[in-house]
């Protein structure tokens, strides 16, 4: 007999303007179960937990929750009938402290007569975060203080509680650290096998998934491909397995780069000396034309800022940021001289979400598209257009907003911007954040390719895997300082390189 | 979203439509009629100055500023042109002090936001205060609260179809500029993300004063019709001038946070509606103390429908 | 999806039911004047059948029940619309200005329809309410604004004006923006608020400081830019005194505190009496509508100690607040204020249908401006004379010191002017 089923999604439908996100799907939720989710970007994987947490409204179907029929109106009136999710993008309340991030919505518990009891609720918010395991964050504390982690942990706490009978976890751990991660695990299992509820862990990464569900459901272009039971899971070839379900091809072995070739051309094609900014003192790099380098390290090492300070953004109070002799200012003059900068705030920094794709790919490249002060909107399209095929970005036309693009499909809109611009220089900072096999598959392949070229490219990745398997030279940071540098090599073991970041 | 925008643009269009059939219909009841050439020219001298400033504050607003310097700037310009125009014989050298000023205040009131880190309405907010004042005591030296022009020959100004021309003119030229060329385009991707503007390469401080500076040089267009339509200018000449231009923009669809969705026809629609509301409303018997009030109901109708919502987007 | 969509159609009904109910809602209330003013001019009829062919309009306008008449098309507009660009858009004088003149065009076969000039007199604001407003039926204009007149009857060529309540000073003044309209031969001249000359106002101010008997005493202004008459009246008053104080002895001397106070069309504020020299003044002499503008904060400063509490004022205005009418007179603040009768409406009316029907009277050669007389209240009996015998007070026009009949019955201008010049037009003929 199989156990109690919480939620049941039959011929779930969803379409936003002609693209259409889901199918007709059928999924169903047991209590006891870490059920994963996996599929490419846009495949509808987050969509159906979206639309069972309240977040918006399906275009068909219906859907039982605890055997009644449900219509959730809102993420808030989810949560309080114990649907929650913990979505990808920040969520919490800037410029107010833990406790009323934790307690939003739930003030009224802490008030007498009208007044609210801070006191009270801070203590609250500490016990809470204490059952968690997080007794480093104060409910006192304003949130600003805390990192992305950090407030993510937050937000964690404040959709789980005694009620919640489903978590959704969408792609939360990609924001998270080793410790926040095993945070996380033991919650999900917790929930799971002690208190026989149901978690529902849509990710990117493939070891997590295997680790930790005990069903996997598999999803292409809107449908239901496959349903992976434990055994199935366990089994060697698992992964294979899942890749072909969701790519729907044979996607080869080949991933990363397979060659250990580290030359590069002798030209520098972008130059940091003797740079210091904030706590980063005296930093020296070299990188040549032809020539991928890496920086790795834990999130608050530093080697963001290297990216946005090669890129103009930030100012160094000393040194220079030098590129064919020329000092870079500002990111317009990064952008002269043949620079790209793609940041890993990918909606906040990088895309105008509320802008067509064609607005985005060719707003670096308007003033090369200008002849005589005018820009043809000819020429815009045909420059999109371009990138568009070249990317093999999923869209109806160049037309369609970026906001309805899937993650995968947005970063290739942050890269084609750059292409389209034929920078020289990249400085990639997360560049596979968010993103999928197939795409990430693709985007290595295009990392490898503008090598090939001649470009040259910094890449700052949290993702030692990729490190490894992509850059000429990898530079590892910890505390705002160069802890070790690693050449490319087979031998090289990640097991080696994580005792310089920690 | 897609959808969205063209909803909004739908209500606005719709609520201009809306204004012109009711107002084609019903006054004839009465046995008024809009359709006779004194009321279309009276509807061209009522929308002329409105319409004239709303375009070019499109460009401000695309950025998700905007300015509440105009009616300071248009009192100061009108009165600059009556003053000067009386003493040398010809508008040209009001005109000319005029434009130079509005050049210097754009650049002013679009940079220091930007370079100081302040909110943009605040320089625009001292130089409200700056330019009343300035009106305040030209005005007190003068010892008459209004000025004519005497030798000037300012009838041109008074025709409807010169207005038209110069308004069609102004509109093709501001449409150009900001579809076709980098300063609208840059302005509706600092309006939309300056983040994301700023590390696409451009110079928000560039940019921004220069969408003020387009937008000044439309405001002393205005004050010339503004001037042009009675030959005078007063102390209360521009008095909440800025306010037209602000409903009129909502009126018309303008997003008031800028962006992607800011066009130039929201400037021309809005105009076009809250001005035919001027003028229909008293023919339909709506007693001239009430059309606030109607003005006001059908103001927040049109930003009900068109007011933005959220949802319709994957959720990334 | 389906929820927004009713939450907006939703709102939409909820505001098109508002902007309906606001259309209905004024649409009554012009009605219910309407019927106000048939009440109190029942005596009318017949001598308007002579007038025009309006006698079955009028037999329409008598039912008092037709509701058709409560939005613009009104009853007996076969003569045409007169527009009164008011001053005022609220208050007991504005209504009872309005009640008057539309019982008037009512007797003479008009409609009358108010629009609001520009609350700064200011040219372009003045032409465009004139220009949205028009209809072709206007025949005349009754402006209570000069600001832009010029420019209104240049768009107008056709249109008779007549001004009421205003010395038209950008017309007759020196160097008037409007001085053009002095001699066009459609404008009829003005109706001025009591006195034009400053001089006069400044003489009067002087004669009750006088009668009064007060020693210590300040004066408050508009600014010059906006009222020359008023500093021109403070300059008479001041000279006024100097005179006095020649020839008076040591102790009946009157002394007029600093310069002239100017009020750039704000009340008075409260720190006017932290300065000493305020602090025990007999009398405020406010040559501006000192009503509105200063009794405020004399009355608080009184209230509050921090003036002498005999400190008196007199000025001018007229508002219908119980509270201040009776602070007028006996031992009240406000000793002494002025306010012109409201039947001078009449002066300009007459004069439009006159010209209108090419009536105009052989002796009128050229549009000219003129004094008003004005009710002096300066004790509560006055007070409640105005109140309840005035048109000023009552609001109703049957109480109307000159009728309809005898404005049409003036049989020269000399004559009318002097309806506008009796005794009819004074307090003390009110006590009768």
């Amino acid at each position: 007999m199989s156990p109690e089923v919480l939620l049941e999604v039959k011929h779930m439908h969803k379409a936003f303007g002609p693209t259409i996100a889901l199918k007709d799907v059928d999924i169903t939720v047991r209590r006891g179960e870490i059920r994963g989710l996996v599929g490419e970007n846009g495949s509808g994987k987050s969509t159906i937990m979206s639309i069972a947490s309240g977040m918006q409204p399906a275009t068909g179907g219906e859907m039982y929750y605890l055997g009644k029929p449900w219509h959730p109106g809102s993420m808030v009136e989810a949560q309080k009938a114990g649907i929650s999710m913990i979505l990808q993008e920040a969520n919490t309340i800037p410029g107010v402290t833990v406790a009323q991030n934790i307690f939003a919505g739930r003030e009224k518990e802490f008030s007498v007569m009208g007044m609210m009891n801070m006191r009270k609720m801070y203590r609250a918010a500490d016990e809470v975060l204490e059952r968690f395991g997080i007794s480093h964050i104060k409910g006192n504390h304003r949130i600003d203080q805390y990192t992305f982690e950090e407030r993510k942990l937050i937000e964690l706490v404040r959709c789980v509680n005694e009620d919640t009978q489903i978590l959704v976890v969408d792609e939360t751990t990609t924001a998270l650290s080793l410790e926040g991660r095993q945070i996380l695990y033991r919650l999900i299992h917790k929930m799971a096998e002690e208190e026989n509820k149901a978690v529902v862990f849509v990710s990117h990464d493939m070891d997590e998934i295997l680790e930790h569900c005990s069903v996997l459901t598999v999803l292409r272009d809107g449908d239901i491909v496959g349903e992976l039971n434990g055994e199935e899971i366990q089994a060697l070839d698992a992964v294979k397995n899942i890749r072909y379900l969701m790519v729907g091809r044979e996607i080869g072995e080949k991933y990363y780069r397979e060659d250990y070739d580290t030359s590069h051309e002798a030209e520098v094609a972008l130059e940091l000396a003797d740079v210091s900014f904030g706590p980063i003192r005296h930093f020296n790099m070299k990188l040549h034309k032809g020539e991928i380098i890496g920086f790795g390290g834990l999130s608050g090492c530093g080697m963001h800022e290297i990216g946005r300070i090669a890129y103009g953004i930030e100012k160094p109070e000393q040194g220079k940021v030098l590129r064919k002799g020329k000092e870079i200012k500002s990111p317009l003059m990064a952008i002269q001289e043949g620079i790209g900068y793609i940041s890993k705030n990918r909606d906040t920094e990088a895309l105008i979400l509320a802008g067509s794709i064609q607005d985005n790919i060719v707003l670096p490249s308007l003033k090369a598209l200008e002849r005589g002060g005018v820009i043809r909107p000819g020429e815009e399209k045909k420059l999109s257009d371009h990138e568009i095929e070249a990317f093999r970005i999923k869209c109806g036309s160049g037309k369609q907003f970026v906001n309805t693009l899937s993650g995968g499909n947005k970063q290739k809109v942050s890269f084609a911007k750059w292409t389209a611009k034929g920078s020289e220089v990249i400085i990639m900072d997360c560049p596979t954040r968010g993103v999928d096999i197939g795409v990430k598959q693709a985007m290595y392949s295009l990392i490898e390719e503008m090598k090939k070229e001649g470009k040259a490219i910094l890449m700052i990745s949290e993702e030692l895997s990729e490190l490894v398997g992509m850059v000429d030279k990898l530079v590892i940071m910890k505390d705002f300082k160069v802890t070790k540098e690693f050449l490319r090599s087979p031998d090289l073991q990640q097991t080696d390189i994580i005792e310089y970041m920690i | 979203m897609n959808g969205t925008t063209k909803n909004k643009n739908l209500a606005a269009y719709g609520g201009l439509l809306l204004c012109i059939l009711v107002f084609s219909v019903v006054p004839p009841v009465f046995g008024q009629s809009i359709w006779t050439g004194a009321k279309l020219s009276t509807l061209m001298s009522d929308v002329i100055v409105t319409a004239l400033m709303a375009v070019g504050a499109v460009f401000v607003y695309s950025l998700g500023n905007m300015d509440i310097s105009i009616g300071g700037q248009v009192g100061v310009y009108a009165t600059l042109m009556v003053l000067l125009g009386n003493k040398t014989g010809s508008l040209a050298a009001g005109i000319a002090l005029s434009l130079a000023a509005a050049v210097l205040i754009g650049v002013i009131n679009g940079a220091t936001g930007e370079i100081l880190k302040i909110h943009p309405i605040i320089p625009s907010l001292v130089f409200m205060m700056v330019l009343n004042g300035i009106r305040s005591i030209i005005y007190t030296k003068l010892g008459s609260r209004n000025v004519s022009l005497s030798s000037v020959d300012y009838s041109l100004l008074k025709q409807p179809w010169f207005m038209a021309v110069v308004l069609l003119g102004e509109v093709l030229v501001i449409t150009f500029l900001f579809r076709y060329t980098r300063l609208g385009k840059n302005a509706k991707a600092i309006g939309a993300n300056s983040v994301v503007a700023a590390q696409s390469g451009i110079n928000l401080i560039q940019y921004k004063a220069l969408a003020y500076v387009i937008m000044g040089l439309c405001v002393v267009l205005a004050s010339v019709f503004q001037m042009g339509y009675t030959g005078s200018a007063s102390d209360a000449t521009g008095t909440g001038f800025e306010m037209n231009v602000m409903v009129a923009l909502i009126l018309g669809g303008m997003p008031l946070s800028g962006g992607m969705g800011a066009k130039v026809s929201c400037a021309i629609i809005g105009a076009f509606t809250y001005s035919l509301l001027d003028v229909g409303l008293p023919l339909i018997g709506v007693p001239n103390n009430m059309t606030f009030l109607v003005k006001a109901v059908i103001f927040i109708l049109v930003v009900l429908i068109t007011c933005r919502k959220r949802g319709g987007t994957l959720p990334r | 999806m389906k929820k927004k969509l009713v939450k907006k159609l939703l709102a939409g009904a909820l505001a098109g039911a508002m902007a309906l109910g606001m259309l209905a809602g004024c649409g009554g209330a012009g009605t219910d004047s309407k019927d106000q003013e048939n009440s109190g001019e029942q005596n009318s009829p017949e001598e308007n059948k002579d007038e025009e062919s309006q006698g079955d309009t009028k037999e329409d306008g008598s039912g008092e029940t037709d509701q058709a008449k409560g939005g613009a098309e009104g009853n007996g507009g076969a003569g045409g619309t007169i527009m009164w660009l008011s001053n005022l858009s609220s208050g007991i004088q504005y209504e009872a200005a309005k009640a008057y003149a539309e019982s008037l065009c009512e007797a003479w076969g008009y409609k009358f329809q108010v629009v609001y000039g520009d609350s700064f007199n200011d040219p372009a604001g003045n032409l465009s309410v004139v220009q949205n407003a028009m209809t072709d039926d206007v025949v005349g204009i009754v402006a209570s604004q000069d600001g832009g007149l010029q420019n209104i009857m240049e768009e107008y060529p056709e249109l008779y004006v007549a001004g009421y309540n205003t010395d038209m000073n950008n017309v007759y003044g020196e160097g008037g923006s409007s001085a053009a309209c002095a001699t066009n031969e459609k404008f009829l001249g003005t109706i001025a608020d009591g006195h034009i000359d400053g001089a006069d106002l400044g003489k009067q101010m002087f004669d009750m400081v006088l009668e009064k008997g007060y020693k210590k005493v300040s004066t408050i202004v508009f600014p010059a830019y906006a009222y020359p008459n008023l500093t021109a009246g403070d300059a008479s008053f001041r000279a006024a005194v100097e005179e006095y104080n020649k020839s008076a002895a040591e102790g009946d001397q009157i002394e007029v505190v600093g310069e002239a106070k100017v009020l750039e069309f704000a009340p008075l504020e409260d720190s006017y009496f932290l300065d000493s020299a305020n602090q025990d003044l007999d009398c405020i002499v406010a040559l501006c509508a000192g009503v509105q503008f200063v009794y405020p904060a004399l009355k608080s400063a009184v209230d509050g100690g921090t003036c002498s509490a005999d400190t008196k004022m007199i000025t001018s205005g007229f508002e219908e607040d119980s509270a201040i009418l009776a602070d007028i007179g006996g031992d009240g603040i406000i000793q002494a204020v002025t306010v012109s009768p409201v039947e001078n409406i009449g002066w300009s009316l007459t004069m439009l249908d006159k010209a209108l029907k090419g009536e105009l009277y052989s002796d009128y050669s050229a549009s000219e401006r003129f004094d008003s007389l004005e009710y002096v209240m300066d004790s509560p009996e006055d007070v409640t004379n105005v109140m309840e015998k005035a048109l000023n007070g009552t609001k109703d026009p049957a109480m109307a010191q000159i009728t309809a009949e005898e404005l049409q019955g003036a049989a020269s201008y000399a004559d009318l002017k002097a309806l506008f010049m009796s005794e009819q037009l004074t307090v003390e003929a009110l006590a009768k």
